[in-house]
């Protein structure tokens, strides 16, 4: 169980540091497109509720999006 | 003891966009309603409903009050194993049963479930770079209470293209099942007689942490990457679940189902998860100017190891373990969803969306620790199901 989770984190921390050593520019005139709506995550509330409830009483792990039970008995 | 899961999600995401570019929001009020309904084949239905207000303060920050109602009815499988011939099982009440066909998956076809919600939540923006985000639920079924809170911080970093985000939560739940809870292991008893129950109610406690990134790769797509880890203790059994006992002794009726016993689960479970997705914006053109589409193709990918209490039945000549559970849900298998989103928006303060999107579950039917008569049956039925969503958002 622990070595599992130290293999996961340190993926978790490389991926991270990989990502973050690139070398991003987006100037703020160049976003219009990341800004819409739909181009956010969790952008729709209802949506990732109904979704993360879904998944919680079908799957035995609980949605990946930090809540930590879903609020319900089917699982 | 534990139990672990790898949860690998991708989406993508195409879009094609018309209208023209939003002005900037005067508009602090938001009302968003939800409608989902799935439809399992064989088994259960439900339709879950969410309203959601949302008022937007002077210096950035948010409050929300959020509304769930859903009802779930149909079949749901109850843990025994598909046999040869028509089993019959007592229901929860104690005071009646209810029979399954030679061949059928066990399932509870009285079943049916209503919940309540609310939801409370802070978003408060505490400098240009740092966002805090408070919430908290309370949520009620007829034999389940759950209380919730937590909290997010999320951070900006290189001029908004990297976020780091984490967050702490924790949930208190009562459970009282009709009937009481059954102890564990006992032989399920005929409909009228007493039946193995202890005490009519418990709790189970839940906290969690994790940690996530958001991350801009270019002007057109995005990723995000989290993990998530919790503790959950106290009572973790389902009290409506039971455990096939196999006969692996007889050689005339091996495989053939002896008894049907109450599940018992360890009181102490950790749950870890890694979530990532990507959203690509493929491609836009402005063609009109009252109103703009898009078109969201989404792919989910799930894997779960199974639980090490997980076990499809239990052999007659083997002693009883300490923990078992023949829940599906604890089982080794994969998931995958497919399925789209069509949104349209109008006079840019109003929205409808809809979604259409295929879930499979598939995991071992026929595990090499089938004996007998058992590898006849299908021992994990593949889930199939059909997710309708339907979401309008209004804005002023």
């Amino acid at each position: 169980m622990y070595k599992k989770t130290i293999r996961v984190i340190s993926s978790l921390l490389l991926t991270i540091n990989l990502i973050s050593c690139s070398n991003t520019n987006i100037e703020p005139w160049q976003r219009d497109i990341l800004s819409k709506k739909e181009m956010q995550f969790n952008s729709n509330k209802i949506i990732s509720t109904m979704d993360s409830h879904f998944y919680y009483s079908k799957e035995a792990s609980s949605g990946g999006q930090g809540f930590s039970g879903g609020g319900c008995g089917c699982n | 003891m534990s139990k672990s899961s790898i949860r690998i999600s991708l989406s993508s995401a195409c879009y094609c966009l018309l209208g023209t570019t939003a002005t900037a929001n005067t508009k602090p009020w938001f009302v968003d309603l939800g409608i989902m309904n799935y439809i399992e084949q064989d088994r259960n239905t439900g339709i879950e409903l969410i309203v959601n207000g949302k008022r937007e303060l002077d210096d950035g920050d948010a409050i929300s009050l959020q509304f769930d109602f859903d009802v779930i009815t149909g079949a749901t499988p109850n843990g025994a194993s598909a046999s040869n011939v028509t089993q019959s099982f007592t229901m929860a009440s104690g005071s009646n049963s209810y029979r399954v066909n030679a061949n059928e998956l066990p399932a509870d076809n009285t079943h049916m479930d209503t919940r309540m919600a609310f939801s409370l939540s802070y978003d408060s923006k505490v400098n240009d770079n740092l966002q805090l985000n408070y919430s908290s639920h309370i949520s009620m079924e007829f034999d389940y209470l759950s209380l919730g809170a937590g909290v997010e911080f999320l951070q900006d970093f290189n001029q908004h293209t990297t976020t780091l985000l984490t967050g702490i939560n924790i949930e208190y739940n009562r459970v009282h099942p009709v009937g009481g809870i059954p102890l564990p292991f006992t032989s399920m008893q005929p409909p009228g007689t007493l039946q193995p129950r202890g005490e009519a109610s418990t709790t189970r406690r839940q906290s969690g942490v994790h940690l996530g990134l958001n991350q801009i790769i270019n002007k057109n797509s995005l990723m995000q990457i989290k993990y998530a880890w919790s503790n959950a203790s106290g009572y973790l059994s389902d009290p409506y679940k039971l455990l096939s006992i196999i006969d692996d002794q007889n050689n005339l009726q091996l495989g053939s189902t002896l008894d049907y016993v109450y599940e018992n689960r360890p009181d102490q479970r950790y749950i870890q998860n890694i979530y990532s997705a990507y959203k690509l914006y493929i491609k836009g053109d402005v063609l009109d100017l009252s109103y703009r589409y898009y078109f969201q193709p989404h792919l989910r990918f799930y894997h779960q190891t199974a639980a090490n209490f997980y076990q499809h039945s239990l052999n007659k000549s083997i002693p009883i373990p300490d923990y078992a559970s023949s829940d599906f849900r604890l089982a080794k298998f994969n998931a995958y969803t497919v399925g789209f989103k069509y949104g349209k928006s109008y006079q840019e303060n109003s929205e409808q969306s809809i979604g259409i999107e295929y879930y499979t579950q598939i995991g071992d039917s026929h595990p090499d620790t089938a004996i007998g008569l058992q590898k006849e049956q299908d021992l994990f039925p593949t889930l199939r199901t059909l997710i309708l969503t339907w979401n309008y958002s209004y804005n002023w």
